[in-house]
């Protein structure tokens, strides 16, 4: 019977081990893989964080230049993170921050008071006020911290979104 | 023919190898099979830091925060365990049947000096997570090589790599752990296994 189906049984053992031997390395592959990438992709918590508005940045009332300052957790150990804002107040219940960071390499933009406009002292990119890109090498309109207020005080999420995405919260 | 195994006799069209694997490794009646513990050991490096201030915390961390870590270290942990049961059961094994004997004297000799290594794993292996048992075990440890008579201060303090046991000892047992021992270990089974090879197993298996 088994001599017919071709199957005998050391071919049924060769076959089984086999089975046995990928199954086992599939497996414990899928788990080292996943243990690999680790918390890659884990996403990172959000904190709001008060800030005021004291006109740091320029002439026009209620524009500052906003450091946020926070911890963060790096793996197993707290790390400190720092983050720059440019804030305006655009209505009495609406805030706009603009992250510093510029798009093309992360350098951080000043504002310039005269050309009204965000310069990136790496490579030469300029934005405009509200953070679109005028010239230079920038592939995008400057990120955004999300905005709340809450009780007249503003508060800074320490994420940012692509500009268009949610720039105003009420609550 | 699938993508597979073209590549496959693509390979072996020029590296021959098809009938060493089949004959030479897979067929033969001991297999090499120790994998378990250096892979498992590889990947937890990538989150180990063999620092005082440090390493609980990270041990803690690849344990319980990264995915799967409870498992990874666990088939370290058991496999560890498990090796020093199999390496005394294969010594006894041998023994009885005196296989240590002529001509394989000097496989018996490398298999007492690959016993010494993964002694020597469980030992510095077991500081690592730096918790009060790591800490005790190896402090214990140490100060017992402490007492061999004449040399014994010297070995104690080569091996905490001062009077006390701290940060030295943590980075020279972390060291050994995963650099010098697999590369001595890797040595003496290679010598292990052409020895085997070329001599034969003694007796029936």
């Amino acid at each position: 019977m088994s001599r017919d189906s071709g199957l005998d049984r050391r071919r049924f053992m060769e076959v089984g081990i086999y089975t046995i031997t990928g199954a086992i390395t599939v497996v414990s592959g899928i788990a080292l893989v996943r243990f690999a990438i680790g918390p890659s992709f884990h996403p990172e918590k959000v904190r709001w964080i008060e800030v005021e508005l004291d006109d740091t940045a320029g002439r026009i009332p209620d524009f500052s230049r906003v450091v946020l300052e926070y911890e963060k957790r790096d793996g197993w150990l707290t790390a400190s993170a720092r983050s720059l804002a440019y804030v305006m107040r655009k209505k009495q219940d609406e805030v706009v921050a603009i992250s510093a960071a510029c798009t093309h390499l992360g350098c951080i933009v000043t504002w310039d008071e005269d050309q009204q406009i965000f310069k990136c002292p790496c490579h030469n990119g300029r934005y405009n006020a509200e953070g679109e890109v005028i010239s230079g090498p920038p592939p995008k309109p400057l990120r955004r911290h999300r905005t709340k207020i809450e009780d007249n005080r503003i508060l800074l999420a320490t994420e940012t979104v692509a500009y268009g995405g949610i720039a105003h919260e009420r609550s | 023919m699938n993508v597979l195994k073209r590549i496959y006799f693509w390979v072996d069209e020029r590296l021959e190898m098809h009938a060493y694997i089949k004959k030479d490794i897979l067929d033969k009646p001991i297999p090499k099979g120790l994998n378990l513990l250096a892979v498992t050991g590889s990947f937890m490096t990538l989150y180990y830091v063999p620092s005082p201030e440090q390493a609980y915390d990270a041990v803690d961390y690849l344990t319980f925060e990264v995915p799967m870590g409870q498992v990874i270290r666990g088939v370290h942990h058991w496999s560890a365990n498990l090796m020093m049961v199999t390496v005394f059961l294969h010594m006894i094994r041998v023994f009885i049947y005196g296989a240590y004997k002529k001509p394989r004297e000097i496989n018996w000799m490398s298999g007492v000096c690959l016993l010494c290594l993964v002694m020597g794993f469980g030992f510095t292996g077991y500081l690592l997570p730096w918790d009060q048992k790591a800490y005790w075990a190896t402090k214990v440890g140490t100060s017992v090589m402490g007492t061999v008579p004449v040399v014994g201060d010297y070995i104690l303090r080569i091996m905490r790599g001062g009077s006390d046991l701290g940060a030295l000892t943590l980075t020279r047992f972390y060291t050994l752990h995963v650099l010098f021992l697999p590369l001595l270990t890797i040595i003496f089974l290679i010598a292990h296994f052409v020895m085997i090879r070329k001599q034969g197993v003694s007796s029936p298996l």
